[in-house]
């Protein structure tokens, strides 16, 4: 149920956004548009296990270290490029980054993540191996880099979309 | 004094918006092969628009920040996708590289 109504919540706050008004009829409008979407969305969505508010709860806790983190990591990231947009770059190719997220939305986040990172392209993804193959400036060992984004991915991400 | 402020952040937030998308066109021009330039194209669709759109602050304008930050949020979801995209396209017309 908290789940529904943060759903209902951010598309509405996106309507909202998108007309740049807070009129009541506006806002009204907004809500009974999001929770047309909302339905719809769930009517088409596959049966899956009921999460309990307390998981929600928890999940939604994690929010500020994804958001935070991720900005932490775009601007380190962005450094990293500029460096070798100015000189060149030390070592660039692709890596195989195995295990990770296993659901599709958790995926869908984590090439979001990594594809706002200026130092990481996502290549390709391989869902049956849940790997995810990414371009990185540096890549003369490859086990660092791996090792820096699963920690990545867990301190920041694993709370909120497991 | 919150419109100098405003004034400030905004010009500041411009500033280094111009500045990293100028960096990227060098990195672009620069960097060898396609996956590299794609680095260097998505500090400019990422952090770069990201600073420009944001700087809208200084207008002091309700409808105008709204605006930029919807700008900002589908920014954020879209740029990933067109970067993978064209890596993606990429791969499969064999540019160089093997996985590590």
């Amino acid at each position: 149920m908290i789940g529904i109504l943060l759903r209902v919540l951010a598309l509405t706050g996106l309507y909202l956004l998108i007309v740049s008004s807070t009129k009541p009829g506006d806002i009204a409008t907004g809500v009974v548009l999001a929770a047309l979407v909302v339905a719809v969305g769930r009517r088409r969505r596959e049966a899956s296990a009921p999460t309990s508010a307390r998981a929600t709860l928890r999940r939604l806790a994690g929010v500020p270290a994804l958001i935070g983190g991720t900005l932490v990591d775009v601007v380190t990231g962005s450094a990293q490029v500029i460096r070798c947009c100015l000189r060149r770059p030390p070592d660039p190719g692709l890596v195989w980054l195995p295990t990770g997220p296993t659901s599709p939305a958790s995926f869908a986040a984590w090439g979001i993540r990594l594809g706002i990172t200026p130092n990481t392209v996502v290549v390709d993804v391989d869902e049956e191996r849940g790997a995810v193959l990414v371009h990185v400036l540096d890549a003369h060992d490859p086990e660092t880099v791996r090792d820096e984004q699963m920690a990545s991915y867990r301190r920041r991400q694993q709370r909120v979309f497991p | 004094m919150i419109s100098v402020v405003l004034d400030v952040v905004g010009g500041l937030l411009l500033v280094v918006g111009l500045g990293l998308m100028t960096i990227a066109l060098v990195g672009v021009l620069r960097m060898p092969g396609t996956y590299s330039k794609l680095h260097a194209q998505s500090l400019a669709t990422g952090p770069g628009v990201c600073c420009v759109l944001a700087s809208s602050v200084a207008t002091e304008n309700a409808a105008t920040i709204s605006y930029a930050a919807v700008g900002i949020v589908f920014t954020v979801l879209t740029a990933p996708v067109a970067s993978h995209a064209i890596a993606r396209a990429a791969r499969r017309r064999g540019a160089p590289a093997e996985p590590r």
